[in-house]
């Protein structure tokens, strides 16, 4: 029982960051999820049941993954529940685990992971319990590409937190791969820290394609300090449930962009935030999210504007549309604008529908079977975000993970 | 038959006529003693005593008890706007104002007569109904219908009278749409509602002209509980029309009407309601609609007035081809929260619906947009478009927009858009670079905002609305 995990923290956690757990802990216990004040039918879309965040806080670890010598691929760091590999080809990057950054780099988590706890109740409870995680520094004025793979043994069940703390005026493209592992299913919770430090510009990419059986719960959290930028894209493929949850906090003179896409397939449900919180003025936000329904799956598209009083001349903007392709599928959205001052544009827009059967008809005429006229649509409603990228690795990458 | 007239000469003369009025003409307060009232609370004895004034069948006493047990029961929803203010104990639920129920304007007592004379009723009724009811406090005090729909058989009274005339009629409606174990609110007014209309339109009537009822809460922390029933049977055509103000006071009233309306097969209902309560009126109606095949339902509502208003028509599409289209005006004004929006379900194949809502939040007001569609499955090829748009006028007013969109049927398609920002530099430069004062441009840009609305509403409200909201925002310093 989670409400029991004091003496567990005590045992298990003593020597790494334990009085930051012990408030996380508290405040997990004493706040539930923020009500959004929604609609008297509010439904929890995804529901981890008790027993799952259970699994998940106590932590199953794996047994089956090999530990390696080195990195055999591309990657610069490879992370598995039990092994973590850099390549050492990106020297002037400080990359480490948790547990290690947190005895090595004191002033930083001082700095950056012992001040934010979230404001989700579950994005609590992965920060008391978190086993390990990476911790990233990447150096002022510095221009790079950090290439990341996680290898998620579907059978265990753990929580990890990873912090990326990007210094003043670089510029760094971060590809995150999580990887299945194996058959079963386990419980993975991971909280991800992005601290975009003042004129800095970072393109994070979250690729998702765990197991099938797997829960997942993801928060990414970027924090944009004043000038500085980010673009996001997101793929989510992987899982039974999946809670995904993105929320930047966004300062003066700030730009985010977003574009994800996701696929379920099944019995999968997902349920896919993106929002923003608009503390600074001329902070502008655009986010783009597509998802493709099948079999007798599930999707549900969240995300606020949220503009504060303070947050004047910024923009917001969210869009989502859903390709429902089932007769047992499920598309829901609710995309939320909370505009606190007059002095900004926001839009929110959202589409759901299934293929316009003209143009199935038009391709059909020209020779194509119907189920290939279905995937080349649905590929063209999705392949949108292979043009937002150049760079090649990640085109690779989409490919074959958004492959039908 | 009325007199032809011509259109806009009678816009340019109520204009005329308006131009003098203020809100605040609305607010005044009559010294009407009532010739009854509960006096202040809400126990098992004031429905019971409700009840018993009113010499009500049997059936009715004991739904208003189950209703007032499912209230006390139910908590008060957690979400929206604040509602701490209401003080359900010193509330008073009944008050009626006179003895008898006038069948002509003479005949209405005097003090009240000249509080709708104020309000132009009577005028209005001459010039554009086929009939009206008007209500002052708990009790309608005059009702009217013209000869000729009477004849055809169409009913159109207050729903205490509905009760005592047509018992089975009622029984058939009461209550269906909107059970009381629906929410706190529909609980609340299934205990204590008193009055509201009924009407009925039978099989292949169309009414060609309106009905109105107005209604006017004068007492103070009172609630008016209000219960109306629009029946439009096979094939029958009518709109049907809702008015209400009230005087301000320090203390809050609460106005928690129910309005159900069923729309039979191919039949083609549309209910306008424009309301302008005092800034001291809670106002937590439930409006919801049967729609049956190739019926349509039109809701066309004007949120103006009150301190905190949720309100959110719904449509029930329960045949093919059934289809709604709800438009929407919310003004929110200094220290308000206006909740508003819409609902469509789709329970059939081929509906359709349209939600259009447009938000004007000025000084530190807030408005929000709160809708839900659900296509259920075997809905096929529904169709749906929710626009909301919202204006901000001054830098401390706030919009929220929380649409809820569920579809479950692959055929269907469903599009949402919302856009919220405030008047822009570009219009105001372009509007003042043609010779228009920045309060001119202000004000020709926001009504130009609320115009596809005004289109579908009936001149003489949209004229109404129109000087409304300029009057609100000259108030802000913002519009002329």
């Amino acid at each position: 029982m989670i409400e029991n995990y004091l003496e567990t923290l005590n045992t298990r956690f003593h020597d790494f960051d334990i009085e930051y757990r012990k408030q996380a802990y508290i405040n997990y216990l004493r706040y539930p999820d923020p009500s959004y004040k929604e609609s008297p039918d509010k439904k929890s879309y995804v529901t981890i049941t008790d027993k799952d965040l259970d699994r998940m806080a106590f932590g199953e670890l794996s047994v089956s993954i090999k530990k390696r010598e080195k990195i055999d691929n591309d990657y610069d760091l490879v992370v598995t529940d039990s092994d973590f590999l850099v390549s050492g080809k990106k020297k002037e990057i400080y990359m480490s685990s948790m547990r290690t950054a947190f005895s090595e780099k004191p002033e930083l988590f001082a700095e950056y992971v012992d001040k934010l706890f979230g404001k989700y109740n579950k994005e609590n409870l992965i920060n008391f319990s978190y086993e390990n995680g990476y911790f990233l520094n990447v150096p002022d004025n510095a221009k790079t590409e950090i290439k990341i793979e996680s290898i998620q043994d579907s059978n265990s069940s753990f929580t990890f937190k990873n912090v990326i703390v990007v210094g003043k005026n670089s510029s760094v493209e971060i590809t995150d791969v999580y990887r299945k592992h194996g058959e079963g299913n386990g419980v993975h919770g991971r909280n991800i820290y992005i601290f975009c430090l003042e004129g800095s510009n970072v393109k994070y990419n979250y690729i998702q394609a765990e197991g099938e059986d797997t829960v997942n719960l993801t928060y990414l959290r970027p924090v944009l300090y004043d000038n500085s930028e980010i673009r996001i894209i997101d793929v989510n493929t992987g899982g039974s449930k999946v809670l995904y949850n993105h929320e930047s906090e966004m300062h003066v003179n700030t730009t985010m962009k977003s574009y994800g896409v996701n696929i379920s397939r099944a019995d999968q449900e997902m349920d896919i935030w993106d929002s923003s919180l608009q503390y600074g003025k001329y902070s502008n936000c655009d986010i783009n999210i597509k998802g493709v329904v099948l079999d007798r799956s599930s999707t549900m598209h969240r995300g606020n504007i949220d503009i504060e009083p303070d947050s004047i001349k910024s923009t917001g903007f969210y869009g989502s549309a859903i390709l429902l392709m089932s007769e047992n599928g499920k598309g829901n959205s609710k995309p939320a604008l909370l505009i606190k001052n007059n002095d900004t544009k926001s839009k929110h827009s959202s589409a759901i529908s299934s293929i316009d059967p003209d143009q199935i008809f038009y391709l059909r005429s020209r020779g194509l079977s119907e189920e290939e006229a279905k995937d080349l649509i649905i590929n063209g409603f999705i392949g949108y975000i292979e043009d937002i990228t150049d760079n090649e690795f990640l085109k690779t990458l989409l490919k074959d993970i958004l492959k039908l | 038959m009325v007199e032809d007239y011509n259109k806009d000469e009678e816009i340019e003369k109520l204009t005329e006529s308006l131009k003098h009025n203020k809100k605040s003409d609305f607010e005044f307060h009559d010294t009407i003693n009532p010739v009854y009232s509960t006096g202040a609370g809400l126990t098992r004895k004031t429905v019971e005593e409700i009840s018993d004034i009113k010499h009500e069948p049997d059936w009715m006493r004991r739904s208003r008890l189950k209703a007032l047990e499912i209230f006390l029961s139910k908590p008060m929803p957690t979400w929206g706007p604040d509602l701490s203010g209401i003080d359900f104990d010193s509330l008073t639920y009944y008050s009626k104002p006179g003895e008898t129920k006038a069948k002509n304007w003479d005949d209405v007592p005097d003090k009240i007569k000249e509080t709708f004379d104020k309000l132009g009723i009577p005028q209005m009724e001459q010039k554009y109904l086929a009939g009206s009811v008007a209500q002052y406090d708990s009790e309608g005090v005059y009702g009217s219908l013209r000869k000729e729909w009477e004849d055809k058989g169409v009913i159109f009274t207050d729903l205490d009278t509905a009760i005592q005339e047509h018992p089975d009629l009622v029984k058939d409606y009461y209550c269906r749409a909107i059970p009381p174990s629906d929410n706190k609110f529909a609980a609340l007014n299934g205990a204590v509602w008193s009055g509201g209309s009924f009407l009925y339109v039978p099989k292949n009537v169309q009414i060609d002209m309106p009905l109105q009822t107005y209604f006017r809460m004068n007492g103070e922390q009172s609630g008016q509980f209000e219960h109306t029933i629009v029946v439009a049977d096979e094939g029958a055509k009518v709109h049907y029309i809702e008015g209400c103000t009230a005087p301000k006071y320090n203390t809050s009233s609460l106005h928690t009407a129910i309005v159900e309306i069923y729309a039979r097969k191919n039949s083609d209902v549309k209910y306008t309601s424009v309301q302008n309560w005092s800034d001291s009126v809670y106002n937590l109606p439930v409006k919801r609609a049967w729609v049956d095949e190739n019926a349509h339902m039109d809701w066309v509502t004007g949120e103006l007035g009150s301190k905190v208003t949720m309100i959110y028509p719904s449509s029930y599409l329960r045949g093919r081809k059934a289809s709604t289209s709800n438009l929407q005006i919310t003004l929110a004004t200094k220290d308000t929260f206006k909740d508003a929006g819409g609902k469509a379900l789709h329970l059939a194949p081929d509906t359709t619906s349209r939600i259009v809502s447009k938000s004007i939040s000025l000084d530190n007001g807030v408005t929000a947009y709160r809708g839900l569609v659900r296509m259920n499955e075997g809905a096929l090829r529904a169709k749906s478009h929710v626009q909301c748009d919202a204006l901000l006028i001054n830098s401390d007013s706030k919009n929220y927009t929380y649409p809820y969109d569920e579809i479950y049927e692959p055929t269907a398609e469903f599009s949402h858009e919302a856009t919220v920002g405030k008047i822009g530099t570009d219009e105001l430069t372009y509007l003042r670079s043609r010779g228009l004062s920045e309060d001119e441009a202000s004000s020709m840009i926001v009504l130009g905002f609320m115009d596809d609305i005004m289109k579908e509403i009936p001149m003489e409200f949209a004229v109404e609305m129109n000087r409304l909201v300029k009057l609100e925002m000259s108030k802000m310093g913002a519009v002329g």
